[in-house]
């Protein structure tokens, strides 16, 4: 297992995932498997290849430049021998077109910490900050409260998107006292739908979210349900998420999310598992 | 393509600007009824300048137009007083002469009159360096010189001051325009 | 200190439809076609003929003031609309004046042409196609700026580089313009106060000084003379007219111009009057590029003051006396060859008004006359006035920020922002006193001027910095010229060991271009000295009269001239690619990368994408960081700022480009960074598109160049997708506040889509009207040319949303 997370995208100037002015960072590695997730890039802990055929130009580079030669490129496809990759990068950093992109990058509190200030006037202007999102950034209760501690230091609000699947404790004592704002993904309320569509049991979910949802005032608590087709807009889903929330929170705070369909373009882009070819 | 008639062929061959000029200046040009029949004498030799102007600007034929045009505004300055008021008091000397310096011809413009020579001018007003007749069709003729892309395609060079192209270039598409009836103007004052 | 009185600021209950005849107003000056005016060239160019040479060149002050008294006392007095205000620029009510002196012999050839070519007609009658052909320009054949200056110094390389036109262009052949002058003193004065002060300075003057004054004394005269004949004009239709109501406004009228501009103004009408009437006596002495009115909603503030507080005037009448004003200022253009349409068409005349920021003393500026002012904007939408808004964070309120963006949103393209901390900085860093900085108003496009107090001829230099580029990789040549040499042999790039040397040669190309650019200016400037002093606008301006000096000669308080550059961003990311591509990754040899461009990439795709996406590119932070942009903009500054002109000003460098970015890219080949040939270059000082995907990265980077080595204006062109309510327009404003936080000077945005340009640019008749931001000003759309359009459609477009950049999947 990293001792460091990865982080697949740090995008700024978004108005989107909180207030103000933020700056999004996507950690990597889930362990949901939402069948709708618009972010498939997010779902391994571990490194991911993005290869967009449109932009290959066939030439070769990322093949030379490989030091351990895993890969090819053929009238098939691109074809990389993931179990003796070590992720060095040098395929991408050749690659002309941008075509072959290497997902996840490892950085340094410190480093992190001078990325996200750099937006600072940004924050400051428009009460903005940072939201931690991913993925799930609770994976890594460790360095999410250091750079949480070292934003918070320097008087820029948090917010944190989850899943909801995370270890409490761990959440509790290293993250929960620097952070501002928790947005929480509410998706099914009947356990064995949850399974069926993201992998894994509701129960760790909602107790979470009874134990955070005691913690206010001092951290703001967002529920959000994404509204999928057929599968958590059903109104008997919505209805039981609303009598659950009837208990701890203002009914007006739930928030109801509109499907992002981007996945699946994503999922085209997407490496396959070791050994797999694309084509 | 436009024919040319047989009289105006004809006119064309025995035309001699030498004789044109001593007529005019037996009679004096100021005379209005000189004017009509020197007109009206030349008329067959201006139109026959004019299809061979219009034929080589569109293609048809391969003709020097320099040499076309020049002598044709030499003709209509000389029987026409109100196209003759462009060279008023004017006195310039342009050369036009291709990259290699195997084409030369110098328009003279003084004394109310155009000279053409093939002699070698000293100190011209201006002189414009064509690559070939094309291009200076292209300059002249298509409505507006476009002197920066004629450049830029290495199809004109030039030294002097530009005013003088342009108004040479007027005078030259002012003859054209006549003819295609592409002059166009706005209203009377009086209607805006 | 102003207190808002207004209840609501956005005036929301006013409305086109509600103003009386303001809408009808604004159709017929869009509707009206461009009239050709001849007839100041007529009584200038009579007036000088009827004279000796000699003596005109001996006493060139007089004589100017004389031929332009000899035109504005003959002027025709022409109402041409029911415009509350009295006075046209030219004969018509759209014209385009001709200026011989200047670049009115451009149109020559065309005369039998020009009404109806396709792109922009200009209208000219057979009357007076022969005027200009038979009796003006002959006279002025020898005379303009241009050919006086070749006269003068012959066909020496600074001239020589001018006519090729793909290296500079110099903005003293075509006007004296780009210049805000003071209107307080005529306002609260009258201009007879200050021919008062010139006739009795002429007495005990030295004899240079006496001219200088005799000239100002005679061509105020004249304008007062031709506001007289106005007067009369309106009184005379008056009697004739019917209806009651039209009657009253003739009478107003007659009785506006019989006291302005020659005594004080005593209403808020007159006053407004009198700025206009103030405009077309400089239109009369001088071409109109960029004459801008300045800081009209602090030199108007008092005179509506009184008249609200005293009754005689309502909002009502308030905004409708400036939106009058508003149209008014759309009512002349540029004479444009047919040659200049294809490569710089839709420019105005970029008149600026500036509104909002801080007073002399430091304290919130913005009164109810800003948002009038801003109001009007919104209602007009037109490409004149130039808008512009000052915004001085901590000091002006949020809802005035606010107010702002709520307008670009509206009119999705103006007004433009400028940054009061930084740009005051910037001004006194140049030497302008704390106080006269802090009343900057903005010289269309984007230059600083102290209104009234700084002659800044900000448009003395625009220089291709490509050009320079080109001659180092060519070894003093540029692509399209062959084998001519123009520049200094600075080597042959593929012999070169390191990126500092090329690097070196590109600065001493650089230099060698500026050395030439300034020369032809300060030649120019000679040539404007002789034959082309200001005595009228000089009479507009503080300094002038205490020296009894001409602003040509210097006679300003603060002198400068501007040079700004063309090709910015696509040079800065053409050095970091050839730095990573033949230094750095050794991805090819020099001699390779030489061969690909000037190929234009054919078959090089691998070249040309590893181009385009791995070097470091201007707009973002790791460029800011180690690539070349901050050092060249210290360079260029640097370079200038050496140099003294002929006024004993300094050259300021700045960064705007009219549609020159989209005309001398066509006719430059490819470059370095990707830039395929003849494509346009990106705008001012904007990224190149696409090369800047992060917003807030793009402002940073823009914001570190350091606006104190910007001192002649910037134009940051960001364009959004959509702002889509008041909340978006209030996190428009945060983003631009934080852009001015971190160093930015200025920002323009187009708030439109990819597909939505397209759609305009395959539709024009679904989009009439549709104004555009191009770079430092506005213009219509379907008035530019092909090209231009394209470099508008594919800029960089922002989500609003996320601070991404959309990408255009056309």
């Amino acid at each position: 297992m990293r001792r460091t997370p990865l982080i697949f995208d740090i995008s700024m100037g978004r108005l989107e995932d909180g207030e103000g002015i933020r700056t999004v960072v996507f950690y990597k590695g889930c362990p949901l498997r939402c069948q709708w997730c618009h972010n498939p890039e997010s779902h391994s802990f571990t490194h991911d290849f993005l290869w967009d055929r449109g932009k290959c130009l066939g030439c070769q580079g990322c093949a030379r430049a490989c030091p351990r030669g895993l890969i090819t490129v053929d009238g098939a496809g691109l074809h990389l021998k993931r179990e003796n990759c070590d992720a060095c990068g040098r395929c991408s950093a050749a690659c002309p077109g941008n075509a072959l992109l290497l997902v996840g990058k490892a950085y340094s509190v410190e480093e992190l910490l001078e990325i996200l200030l750099r937006d600072r006037c940004f924050y400051q202007v428009s009460g903005g900050g940072v939201t931690f999102s991913g993925g799930e950034p609770l994976a890594w209760p460790a360095y999410v409260g250091e750079t949480a501690r070292g934003l918070r230091a320097e008087g820029i609000p948090v917010t944190v998107e989850t899943g909801g699947y995370f270890e409490y404790e761990a959440f509790r004592k290293l993250v929960l006292p620097f952070v501002d704002c928790v947005l929480y993904d509410l998706k099914l309320m009947d356990e064995q739908e949850h399974i069926r569509y993201t992998g894994v049991s509701n129960r760790r979910i909602l107790e979470n979210f009874r134990r955070l949802a005691g913690q206010r005032p001092a951290v703001k608590l967002v529920p959000r349900t994404p509204l999928i087709p057929g599968i958590t807009d059903r109104s008997e889903n919505l209805e039981e998420i609303r009598r659950f929330l009837a208990g701890f929170t203002d009914p007006t705070d739930h928030v109801l999310l509109p499907y992002n369909s981007d996945g699946e373009r994503k999922r085209a882009l997407l490496a396959g598992r070791p050994g797999t070819a694309w084509s | 393509m436009r024919d040319l008639l047989e009289t105006e062929l004809s006119a064309l061959e025995q035309f001699d600007m030498d004789a044109l000029d001593r007529e005019i200046m037996d009679y004096g040009v100021t005379n209005a009824l000189t004017q009509e029949n020197l007109q009206a004498k030349y008329d067959p030799v201006r139109k026959a300048m004019e299809k061979k102007l219009l034929n080589c600007i569109s293609g048809h034929t391969l003709e020097n137009i320099l040499d076309i045009l020049l002598t044709l505004m030499g003709l209509v300055l000389r029987l026409d007083s109100h196209y003759r008021r462009n060279i008023e008091n004017f006195n310039a000397i342009y050369v036009f002469t291709d990259k290699a310096g195997d084409f030369y011809s110098a328009a003279v413009f003084g004394d109310n009159k155009l000279t053409v020579t093939g002699r070698k001018v000293e100190n011209p007003t201006f002189t414009l360096i064509f690559k070939d007749n094309r291009s200076l069709i292209k300059l002249l003729f298509s409505g507006a010189p476009d002197i920066l892309n004629a450049m830029l395609n290495q199809e004109v060079d030039f030294d002097g001051n530009i005013n003088y192209m342009s108004k040479f270039a007027y005078m030259a598409l002012h003859l054209v325009l006549g003819l295609t009836g592409g002059i166009v103007f706005a209203q009377d004052t009086a209607d805006l | 200190m102003a207190e808002i009185t207004l209840k609501d600021i956005r005036l929301s209950e006013y409305t086109l439809e509600n103003l009386e005849g303001v809408g009808q107003l604004r159709e017929e000056m869009l509707q009206a076609p461009v009239q050709i005016c001849v007839e100041r060239a007529w009584y200038i160019t009579q007036y000088m003929k009827e004279h000796n040479r000699e003596e005109m060149e001996a006493h060139p002050l007089l004589y100017r003031a004389r031929a332009v008294y000899n035109y504005l006392s003959h002027k025709k007095p022409v109402i041409p609309d029911k415009n509350l205000l009295a006075g046209t620029t030219g004969a018509y009510l759209k014209t385009a004046p001709v200026y011989p002196e200047y670049i009115g012999l451009t149109i020559w050839s065309e005369l039998d042409t020009i009404s109806g070519r396709d792109k922009n007609p200009q209208l000219l009658t057979r009357e007076d196609a022969e005027k200009l052909n038979f009796d003006i320009y002959p006279y002025w054949i020898d005379r303009d700026v241009l050919a006086s200056t070749k006269k003068e110094y012959g066909n020496i390389m600074p001239v020589r580089l001018l006519e090729k036109m793909i290296f500079y262009v110099s903005g003293k052949a075509g006007c004296i313009s780009h210049t805000v002058p003071d209107f307080k003193r005529v306002l609260a004065e009258g201009l007879e106060s200050i021919i008062r002060e010139a006739d009795e300075k002429a007495v005990s003057a030295k004899p240079e000084e006496r001219e200088f004054y005799q000239a100002v004394s005679l061509a105020l005269k004249g304008l007062i003379r031709y506001a007289e004949n106005l007067s009369r004009e309106a009184q005379r239709q008056a009697m004739a007219e019917t209806d009651r109501e039209r009657r009253e406004q003739l009478l107003k009228m007659a009785e506006v111009c019989s006291r302005v501009p020659a005594k004080p103004a005593g209403s808020f009408r007159e006053a407004v009057n009198c700025i206009w009437l103030c405009l077309i006596g400089i239109h009369a002495e001088n071409i109109n590029m960029a004459i801008s009115p300045g800081r009209l909603d602090q030199v108007l503030y008092p005179y509506y003051k009184r008249d609200m507080d005293s009754g005689k005037l309502t909002v009502k009448e308030a905004l409708e006396l400036t939106a009058c004003l508003w149209i008014k200022t759309g009512d002349n253009v540029d004479l444009v060859p047919q040659v200049s349409e294809e490569l710089f068409g839709g420019a105005g005349t970029a008149p600026a008004v500036t509104v909002g920021g801080i007073d002399e003393k430091g304290r919130d500026a913005v009164n109810d006359l800003t948002y009038i002012m801003l109001k009007v904007t919104e209602l007009l939408k037109m490409r004149e006035p130039n808008m512009n808004a000052r915004y001085c964070a901590g000091v002006n309120s949020r809802e005035y920020r606010n107010r702002v963006c709520e307008v670009i949103a509206s009119t999705k393209a103006v007004p433009a922002l400028y940054n009061d901390l930084e740009n005051i900085k910037t001004l006194v860093n140049q030497g302008t006193m704390e106080e006269h900085a802090r009343d900057y108003a903005v010289i269309g496009c984007v230059e600083l001027a102290c209104a009234g107090r700084s002659y800044d001829a900000s448009s003395s230099i625009i220089l291709n910095l490509a050009a320079a580029l080109e001659m180092a990789l060519y070894n003093g040549k540029r692509y399209v010229t062959g084998d001519e040499q123009f520049g200094p042999k600075t080597g042959e790039p593929s012999k070169m060991k390191d990126f500092d040397e090329f690097l070196e040669a590109f600065k001493t190309q650089t230099a060698w271009l500026i050395a030439q650019a300034v020369d032809l200016n300060e030649k120019m400037a000679a040539v404007h000295q002789r034959m082309l002093p200001t005595p009228l606008l000089s009479a507009l301006f503080e300094g002038p009269m205490d020296k009894g000096r001409d602003l040509v000669f210097g006679g300003a308080v603060y002198n400068s001239s501007g040079a700004t550059h063309v090709g910015f961003a696509d040079v800065v990311d053409s050095l970091n690619a050839v730095k990573k591509l033949v230094f750095e990754d050794q991805y090819c040899t020099f001699e390779e990368l030489l061969y690909a461009v000037r190929s234009d990439f054919e078959h090089r795709d691998t070249l040309l994408a590893y181009a385009r996406n791995k070097p470091l590119k201007y707009g973002t932070w790791e460029e800011s960081e180690k690539g070349c942009s901050r050092e060249l903009i210290r360079f260029l500054y640097e370079t200038y700022q050496g140099y003294t002109n002929y006024r004993g000003g300094k050259y300021r460098p700045a960064y705007w480009t009219m549609t020159n970015h989209s005309g001398q890219g066509k006719i430059t080949h490819a470059l370095p960074n990707g830039r395929r040939a003849h494509q346009p270059f990106a705008s001012g000082i904007t990224p190149v598109s696409e090369a800047a995907s992060d917003l807030t990265e793009c402002f940073r980077s823009v914001g570190a160049l350091c606006s104190l080595y910007i001192p002649g204006g910037e134009a940051l062109n960001i364009k959004f997708t959509a702002i889509r309510s008041r909340e978006e327009a209030v996190l428009l404003g945060d983003f631009v506040e934080a852009y001015f936080r971190s160093g930015g000077q200025q920002v323009q945005f187009n708030i439109m889509s990819h597909e939505m340009l397209r759609d305009a640019k395959a539709h024009p008749e679904k989009y009439p009207g549709l104004l555009v931001r191009v770079s430092g000003y506005s213009a219509y759309f379907n008035d530019l040319n092909d090209s231009m359009k394209e470099e508008l459609i594919t800029r960089t477009e922002y989500g609003i949303q996320d601070g991404r950049m959309v990408p255009d999947y056309a």
